[in-house]
């Protein structure tokens, strides 16, 4: 009963991953370096919201 | 009592348009700038009867300037001789073709049309998409403070249609031009824009796609040349009282408590003021003038974080003929696809680009007076980073020039043999000269991870009575953009320093 109760969102999580990893593949690489440089640069964003 | 109300750091645009506002409240300011002249980056040099711009070489989106003059009492037009350039930019391409756009987009349209149909009929669309893009991020984004959350929601509730164009900020330039425009000789003569903030296509946040038409609402050159944009705010601030002294550069700004007292020159002069206007880099300022030790640690880590923008090493070259060039400005006509391997492959690496790649303004076509009679004037802004692979840039700077002239000479043909002067400011001159970090023109990355509320706040959220303009904060590098931070520190000033 455990591992069935599991077992959507395991399956969610990885249609969820594969859909993401298709979906990166498809974009074009001035898309992938916008997103590449965006979340390369998310950990500073605290800091520089407080300067 | 204090020696001066507000001090301001730095002459340039932000800081000498700052200076001035806060003059015309009835301040008491100085304007400290280390170098001999206002302006820093819009500023004209003179060399063997050539007058040079040191960098910015056109202005467009007047509407901020035009504020700030208004402001100040004042008619832009009257104190300045703006001439429109018309027309606007000739696209030269490798195979010696060449497309020139003029100042009409309705006889732009028509230009684009004989090269695509499709594109053509779709310039129609992107021009509605820009110029509303424009009406609303001027009346909000570009002359309102954007510091903090409270700010970005004031600035929804001024114009509930800026929410509109919010996802446009999460796609890039390129991304906005390529939904319009598939031609890819159409696309070539878009892209370069981009550079405008200092980077490539695939990083420029997509509201600032809106360049390619906003040109044709207007470009203007002002007679005498780019300095005559600074001169005109500081004879305006003078007219107010406002004092500025050249040649003076701060050493320290003193704080209290986390409040700002004055600041000491770098010859250990000691001068006391209420609030201090910065017009510096502000990691320059923060780390150098002000200290770390004034600072939370989680600032230190933010300021420490963003990249230095892109710095350019400018040629400038003096002629003995009239080129063979049709607008004020002409570009080499590159893919946005090229443009962002130039930028990763090349500038990012340290290397310098074989081609011709990049801006030729051609200054006396607009200004023949900046010039001997007969002679001519050409700008030219190749592409290429502060660090350089197994050479210094003034190892590099003769064979710069020189290299920089022959590629030219294949575009623009006499050129060569009509050269009779030839300057070049590197990298490295902008950092020694205007006190640039790695001659970062535009201070910090123009990417949105570093716009609006994560950009260096207008009014310091660290140190009291400390306020930021120029290129370092919002809304960043570029001309009208500078003198629009001025604005903004000076109502800031008015609204919480009374």
């Amino acid at each position: 009963m455990k591992n069935r109760s599991h077992f959507p969102w395991f399956s969610l999580i990885m249609i969820g991953a594969i859909t993401a990893v298709i979906w990166w593949s498809l974009l074009p690489e001035h898309k992938r370096e916008f997103y590449r440089n965006l979340v390369r640069q998310v950990p500073d964003l605290p800091g520089r919201y407080v300067i | 009592m204090p020696d001066y109300d507000v001090i301001v750091i730095g002459g340039g645009l932000g800081g000498i348009s700052s200076g001035a506002l806060l003059a015309r409240q009835g301040r008491r300011v100085l304007v400290l700038e280390q170098s001999g002249q206002v302006g820093g980056c819009c500023s004209t040099f003179e060399k063997d009867g050539f007058n040079f711009d040191v960098g910015a070489s056109i202005v467009e989106i007047i509407q901020p300037i035009e504020k700030v003059f208004k402001l100040l009492g004042a008619k832009l037009q009257d104190e300045l001789d703006l001439i429109s350039c018309d027309p606007i930019m000739t696209y030269l391409f490798e195979n010696g073709q060449r497309i020139t756009y003029p100042l009409s987009a309705e006889k732009t349209g028509e230009v684009i049309r004989r090269i695509s149909p499709e594109d053509g009929a779709r310039w129609a669309e992107f021009c509605a998409f820009s110029q509303d893009l424009m009406d609303v991020t001027l009346d909000t984004f570009f002359s309102e403070p954007a510091s903090t959350m409270q700010d970005m929601a004031a600035l929804i509730r001024k114009n509930p249609r800026f929410l509109k164009f919010l996802p446009t900020f999460l796609t890039s330039y390129q991304s906005v031009l390529e939904k319009y425009f598939k031609n890819e000789t159409v696309l070539k003569t878009m892209a370069y824009q981009a550079f405008y903030f200092g980077l490539p296509p695939a990083l420029v946040p997509g509201p600032y796609a809106m360049v390619p038409y906003t040109e044709h609402v207007g470009i203007y050159y002002p007679r005498g040349g780019m300095i005559q944009i600074p001169l005109a705010l500081q004879r305006l601030g003078e007219k107010f009282g406002m004092e500025l002294r050249l040649n003076s550069c701060v050493s320290k700004i003193l704080v209290e408590k986390k409040r700002t007292r004055g600041v000491r020159l770098a010859d250990g002069t000691v001068l006391t003021c209420r609030q201090v206007v910065s017009n510096i880099n502000a990691r320059t300022l923060y780390l150098k003038l002000i200290g770390a030790e004034h600072l939370p640690s989680m600032a230190l880590r933010g300021l420490r974080s963003y990249d230095y923008s892109i710095s350019v090493p400018m040629v400038y070259i003096g002629l003995d003929y009239e080129p063979p060039l049709d607008a004020h400005h002409s570009i080499f006509a590159v893919s946005p696809d090229e443009l962002n391997r130039q930028y990763f492959e090349y500038v990012r690496k340290g290397k310098l680009a074989k081609k011709n790649f990049g801006l030729v303004c051609w200054s006396t076509h607009t200004d023949p007076s900046l010039a001997p009679q007969g002679c001519h004037i050409l700008n030219v802004i190749p592409e290429g980073g502060y660090y350089l692979n197994d050479t210094t840039w003034d190892e590099e700077k003769p064979r710069f020039i020189k290299r920089t002239i022959e590629n030219l000479s294949k575009a623009i043909s006499g050129l060569k043999e009509h050269v009779v002067a030839a300057d070049c400011v590197t990298p490295l001159d902008f950092e020694r000269r205007l006190l640039l970090p790695e001659g970062a023109i535009y201070s910090f990355q123009q990417d949105l991870p570093a716009q609006a509320v994560f950009r260096p706040s207008a009014r310091s959220k660290v140190i009291s009575g400390l306020y930021l303009a120029g290129s370092s904060t919002h809304p960043g590098g570029g001309v009208p953009t500078t003198i629009a931070s001025g604005m903004i520190a000076s109502s800031l000033i008015a609204k919480y320093e009374s």
